[in-house]
């Protein structure tokens, strides 16, 4: 995992990440493991105010418990707080998390955009589309454009399926 | 596989309020570029998501690039807690979110969209410039890559009229 995927499983800014390596001593090593710990005691943290330090090593006792039980609770020792986790949620939003990062996120483009001179047409031209189809595109109607993008998933999903 | 139309209608005819952004959008606009999943913008409200949630758990949906079984519950607070999610359904492939980058959330999404008719299903999909300002936000390579074919039908439809 990269850190930015590894912070869409948390979902967590990636400074927020680098901050609870640092205070919990990890190094720099992205795995799946440890993103649910970590959105583990994130959750802890945000429900109750345990520091990092403290809701890091309840994550894996606590995750530990499922599926066997539902939910997860942590009473402290004078009985005042009583703190109950849904493991079975937690796990849901964290596989969405997880699916993202894998799915949807993609590393942005880094620096200054470079400066284009071309523009509309003349760009994508430069850049290789074929304008004519583009022309004859919108002389369709809607409905004929989505049986082509119909068409076309068809296709492909198709040729994935082959594979 | 359901065709998008498919699911769009089904969409429809379940009340939800979306509006149809990415690939498919692109491709109502005139954009030649395949596209394999469906991506709508839904209104965040409760009965909205309610209403999405129900025809989501129908299809089946799962979550897209996991390994199968993981706990995953869809339903309304689902929907609340993670507003953005890559699916596959027995429909095909969707992603649904409550904003885009680069436009901002629902009513915003909603006011630069338009109306488009096939067949007998009504619906809205993002406006062009609104999309390329989509593209550009994300900032992310294929979205990128399809900037210039985007960019040439806003210039095509300004010299069309």
């Amino acid at each position: 995992m990269t850190l930015g995927q590894f912070a869409t499983a948390i979902g967590a800014p990636g400074r927020w990440v680098q901050n609870a390596f640092q205070a919990l001593g990890l190094p720099a090593v992205y795995t799946e493991p440890l993103a649910r710990r970590l959105a583990f005691a994130k959750a802890v943290k945000e429900a109750c105010g345990m520091p990092l330090r403290r809701a890091f090593p309840l994550a894996e006792e606590a995750l530990g418990r499922w599926p066997a039980h539902r939910t997860w609770e942590l009473r402290e020792a004078d009985g005042a707080v009583r703190v109950e986790i849904d493991l079975e949620r937690f796990l849901s939003g964290y596989a969405v998390r997880l699916s993202l990062s894998r799915t949807y996120y993609a590393e942005k483009r880094r620096g200054r955009p470079r400066k284009r001179r071309l523009r509309g047409i003349a760009l994508a031209k430069w850049y290789g589309v074929d304008v004519s189809l583009l022309v004859e595109s919108l002389k369709r109607t809607p409905e004929e454009r989505l049986r082509q993008l119909d068409e076309a998933r068809e296709f492909f999903s198709r040729a994935r399926i082959v594979r | 596989m359901t065709l998008f139309i498919g699911q769009i209608a089904t969409l429809v005819e379940a009340q939800v309020r979306f509006v149809v952004i990415g690939g498919v959008a692109a491709g109502l606009h005139g954009a030649g570029r395949a596209t394999f999943d469906l991506d709508v913008c839904y209104d965040p409200s409760e009965a909205n998501r309610q209403r999405l949630a129900r025809v989501l758990a129908g299809w089946g949906a799962y979550l897209r690039g996991v390994e199968p079984g993981l706990p995953f519950t869809m339903d309304a607070r689902q929907l609340l807690i993670t507003p953005v999610m890559t699916l596959t359904t027995t429909t095909g492939d969707l992603d649904v979110m409550d904003r885009v980058a680069g436009v901002g959330e629902f009513p915003a999404v909603l006011a630069q969209s338009v109306e488009t008719r096939v067949g007998d299903v009504s619906f809205r999909i993002l406006d062009l410039p609104a999309l390329v300002a989509a593209k550009r936000a994300s900032a992310r390579r294929k979205d990128l890559d399809q900037l210039p074919e985007l960019e040439a039908l806003l210039a095509l439809r300004k010299r069309g009229s």
